[in-house]
C-alpha cells in the first residue's frame, strides 16, 4: 500500500462525500461521580487511538467542571464549547484546538456558563448535532457527574458509552443510579404515548409511589398494560450496554470487582454492562498530572499504561463490531 | 433478562442446562462473592432483604444442581414446562434435547431407579443419592424450614445456609457458613443419615418451575387441597396461587387484603417474619387487624412498608389507608 493511496483515502473518509457526513464513532464517558478519573481516562485514551492512526478530537463535555486540557498539560485553550454553545462561533469545527500531540484535537471546556448543566435543549441538540459532525475518526466525550438530562443525553447519544467506576461504595452507588437514569431516560425518548411516559417519569423519581425500583419493575408494569411494549421495552434493556472500566483497582479483590459488578447489575437491574478491564492506581498517574505531562506519552512501559492500552483495544474492538453492526443508538 | 426472583436455577447460576459440576461450582463461588454481605459491588443496589433472598437462591440453586439426582429431577421439571419460560439464549431446540434427555432418563430410572448419572459427577459421587421426597422440598425459597435469620443480615456470613451435604464436594465452602440453625433442617439431616424408600418418580412432588421461584406450597394458604402427590403436583404452585386481588379505588385497604396478596403471592407469614424480622405475632394481627395487638402505630407504619415491599405493593396506596382504618378504631375490636 503506498502512501499516495493511503492519504488519499484517508481524505476521502476525512471529507466523506457529503462533507458533513457522520463518520466518527463517538465515545461518551461518564459514570456518575466526579473525581475517578474520568478525564484522565479520556485524555489518556485519545492519546491512545492517535498513536494507533486515528484522528481524535476530545471534547470536554464536562459541563461546569472542564479541566480535560489540564490532563493534556496544555493551558486552557482560548476558544471553548462556551463560543460554539452561545453562538460567538458558528462551526464547531472552528474551536478544535491543538493538544500538541499528532492526531488529537480538543474542544475545551466550557468555563463562563454557570449552572450550564443545564444548557437549553435546543443548545443540546446543535451541540450534539455538530459534534456529530466533527472530522474525525473518533471523538471521545468528557462528561460531567451527575445525572442530570444533559449528561444522560450525551451518553445515550454516543455510539459507545463507557462508565467508570472505582472500588469504593459511593462510586457504586452513583453508577447504579446512573445507568438506572440512562436507560429510564433512553425509554423516555423512546416512548411517545402519556401514560407510559407517566410510568418512565414515577420511575425517575427516587422513592416513587409506584415501587418502581429497577427497569424489571418498569416492565412489568408497562407489560400488564401493554404486553407488546413491555416486550419492545424489554429488548430495548437488553441491547442497552454500556461499557465498564474499573479505575484505581489497589488489590487483586479490587480487580476483581469488574465481574462482581456485572454480575449485580446483570441481576438487579437487567442491565448487561460490557467489561474492558480495570486499571491500576498508579502514582505516576497523578505525578503525570502535576508534571503537566500525559502519561501515555511519557511513562510507556508502567503497569498503569498497560492497561490503559489494554482498555483503548477493547474499545477498538467495540468499534469494529460498531461498523459490521451498524451504529444504532439514540439520535436526539 | 429476568428478575432474579422469576430466575430459574440455571438462570441464577448463570449457566446453561448442560453446564458442568465445575462451571456451576464456578459460577456460584463467583455469585457467593458478588453477594456478599460485605460486597461492594451490591451497595446501594439491593436491600438487606432482598439480599437475603438473592443468597438463599443461589444457595438452593447450588445445592440442587450439583447433586446428580436432585438435578436430574429438576431439569424433568424444567422441561415440562413451556418453552417460552426459558431463558434467553436457550433455544427451543436446547429444550427439546432437554426434554428428549429428560425423557431418556426417566425411562432409564424407571429400569434402574439407583443407578445412573454419577459418572457425570465426580464430586459428589461420595454422596448418597437425595431421598426422591426431598426433591420437593428444594424450589421455592420461602419452602425451607424457617430458620432464625441473623439479626444483622448487614454483617451476616456471606451464605446463611450451608448445606451439610457439601462438604464432601466442596471443603472450602463450609467455612464462612454463619452456622445452620438449631431447629432442625429436615434437608441436611435426612440427606446425610436416611435413605428414604424410594419413591417413584411420578409419585415425587417435583420443584416449582421456573417462572415461579417464590411460590411454595401454601400450606396454611386456602387452596391447598391439590393432589399430594402425581402429575399434577407439577403445576400444583403454579395453579393454586390464588390470583391476585384487584386494586381499585374502592377497594377496602385492610388486613384481608394483605392476606390475600400475600397468599397470591405465595409467601407464608413465617417466611415474611424472617425475612422483614417483624415479629410473626404482629405480621398475624396485622393480617387480622388485631389493632389491640400491634405495636406504636410508627412502627406499624414501618411494618407496612416493609410488608408492601415484599408483597410488590404500592406503598403510598396501602399504608395511609391501613393505619386510616387502625385510627379508626375498625378491624377485629370494632368490628367484632
Amino acid at each position: 500500500m503506498n502512501e499516495g493511496e493511503g492519504s488519499s483515502a484517508e481524505r476521502r473518509r476525512q471529507r466523506g462525500s457529503g462533507q458533513r457526513s457522520e463518520r466518527a464513532t463517538m465515545i461518551a464517558v461518564g459514570g456518575g461521580k466526579g473525581g475517578i478519573g474520568k478525564s484522565l481516562l479520556t485524555a489518556n485514551l485519545g492519546v491512545c487511538f492517535a498513536r494507533s492512526g486515528k484522528r481524535v478530537v476530545l471534547v470536554d463535555a464536562d459541563l461546569g467542571g472542564a479541566n480535560l486540557h489540564t490532563c493534556l498539560g496544555i493551558d486552557l485553550p482560548a476558544a471553548s464549547l462556551s463560543d460554539f454553545v452561545q453562538r460567538r462561533v458558528a462551526n464547531l469545527e472552528d474551536v478544535v484546538v491543538d493538544s500538541g500531540i499528532d492526531g488529537l484535537g480538543l474542544i475545551s471546556g466550557a468555563q463562563d456558563f454557570l449552572g450550564s448543566a443545564n444548557i437549553k435543549y435546543t443548545q443540546k441538540l446543535r451541540t450534539l448535532r455538530q459534534i456529530r459532525r466533527l472530522q474525525a475518526d473518533v471523538i471521545l466525550l468528557d462528561l460531567g457527574s451527575g445525572t442530570s438530562f444533559n449528561v444522560l443525553d450525551f451518553f445515550l447519544s454516543s455510539h459507545l458509552g463507557i462508565v467508570i467506576i472505582v472500588p469504593e461504595p459511593t462510586s457504586l452507588e452513583n453508577s447504579y443510579r446512573f445507568l438506572r437514569s440512562a436507560f429510564y431516560r433512553l425509554l423516555h425518548h423512546r416512548e411517545s404515548a402519556r401514560p407510559f411516559l407517566e410510568i418512565i417519569e414515577q420511575a425517575m423519581l427516587p422513592n416513587n409511589d409506584k415501587a418502581i425500583r429497577t427497569p424489571h419493575d418498569i416492565i412489568r408494569l408497562v407489560g400488564r398494560m401493554d404486553p407488546e411494549r413491555g416486550d419492545r421495552y424489554r429488548a430495548w434493556l437488553s441491547s442497552f450496554r454500556p461499557l465498564l472500566v474499573v479505575n484505581q483497582v489497589r488489590s487483586p479483590e479490587d480487580a476483581e470487582l469488574g465481574p462482581a459488578v456485572l454480575l449485580a447489575c446483570r441481576k438487579y437491574l437487567g442491565i448487561e454492562l460490557d467489561l474492558l478491564g480495570h486499571i491500576d492506581y498508579g502514582d505516576n498517574v497523578w505525578q503525570a498530572v502535576r508534571t503537566r505531562t500525559v502519561l501515555m506519552m511519557q511513562d510507556v512501559e508502567s503497569p498503569v499504561t498497560q492497561r490503559i492500552w489494554h482498555v483503548a483495544r477493547q474499545i477498538e474492538k467495540r468499534m469494529e463490531s460498531l461498523e459490521v453492526a451498524g451504529r444504532e443508538r439514540l439520535k436526539l | 433478562m429476568k428478575d432474579f426472583r422469576e430466575q430459574n436455577y440455571y438462570e441464577l447460576l448463570e449457566v446453561t442446562v448442560h453446564a458442568s459440576q465445575q462451571e456451576i461450582e464456578d459460577s456460584y463461588r463467583q455469585a457467593r462473592r458478588a453477594f456478599a454481605s460485605d460486597s461492594v459491588a451490591t451497595y446501594a443496589l439491593f436491600s438487606p432483604e432482598e439480599l437475603v433472598l438473592l443468597r438463599r437462591r443461589i444457595e438452593e440453586a447450588y445445592r440442587v444442581l450439583t447433586d446428580a439426582e436432585r438435578r436430574r429431577l429438576y431439569d424433568r421439571e424444567l422441561s415440562r414446562l413451556d418453552s417460552t419460560q426459558w431463558p434467553d439464549g436457550e433455544t427451543p431446540a436446547d429444550t427439546k434435547q432437554q426434554e428428549q434427555r429428560a425423557d431418556e432418563q426417566r425411562q432409564q430410572q424407571e429400569q434402574e431407579p439407583d443407578n445412573e448419572d454419577q459418572p457425570r459427577l465426580p464430586l459428589v459421587e461420595s454422596k448418597p443419592p437425595p431421598p426422591a421426597d426431598e426433591v420437593a422440598e428444594v424450589d421455592p425459597v420461602v419452602t425451607e424450614p424457617a430458620e432464625p435469620v441473623e439479626s444483622e443480615p448487614v454483617e451476616s456470613e456471606p451464605v446463611e445456609s450451608e448445606p451439610v451435604e457439601s462438604e464432601s464436594a466442596e471443603p472450602e465452602s463450609a467455612e464462612p457458613k454463619s452456622g445452620e440453625p438449631k431447629s432442625g433442617e429436615p434437608e441436611t439431616v435426612v440427606l446425610e443419615s436416611t435413605k428414604p424408600e424410594p419413591v417413584g418418580p411420578e409419585s415425587v412432588a417435583p420443584p416449582a418451575g421456573p417462572a415461579l421461584p417464590r411460590v411454595e406450597k401454601t400450606e396454611s394458604g386456602p387452596a391447598t387441597d391439590a393432589p399430594s402427590a402425581g402429575e399434577a403436583a407439577s403445576t400444583r404452585q403454579e395453579e393454586q396461587l390464588p390470583p391476585l386481588p384487584r386494586i381499585d379505588d374502592d377497594t377496602p385497604i385492610d388486613g384481608e387484603l394483605l392476606r390475600r396478596v400475600r397468599l397470591a403471592r405465595g409467601l407464608e407469614l413465617e417466611r415474611i417474619a424472617e425475612i422483614t424480622k417483624i415479629s410473626i405475632y404482629y405480621l398475624r394481627n396485622l393480617e387480622i387487624e388485631d389493632f389491640t395487638n400491634l405495636p406504636a402505630r410508627v412502627y406499624v407504619r414501618g411494618y407496612l412498608k416493609q410488608l408492601c415491599s415484599i408483597l410488590e405493593l404500592d406503598a403510598s396506596r396501602i399504608v395511609d389507608a391501613y393505619l386510616a382504618r387502625l385510627d379508626a378504631g375498625g378491624g377485629r375490636e370494632g368490628e367484632g
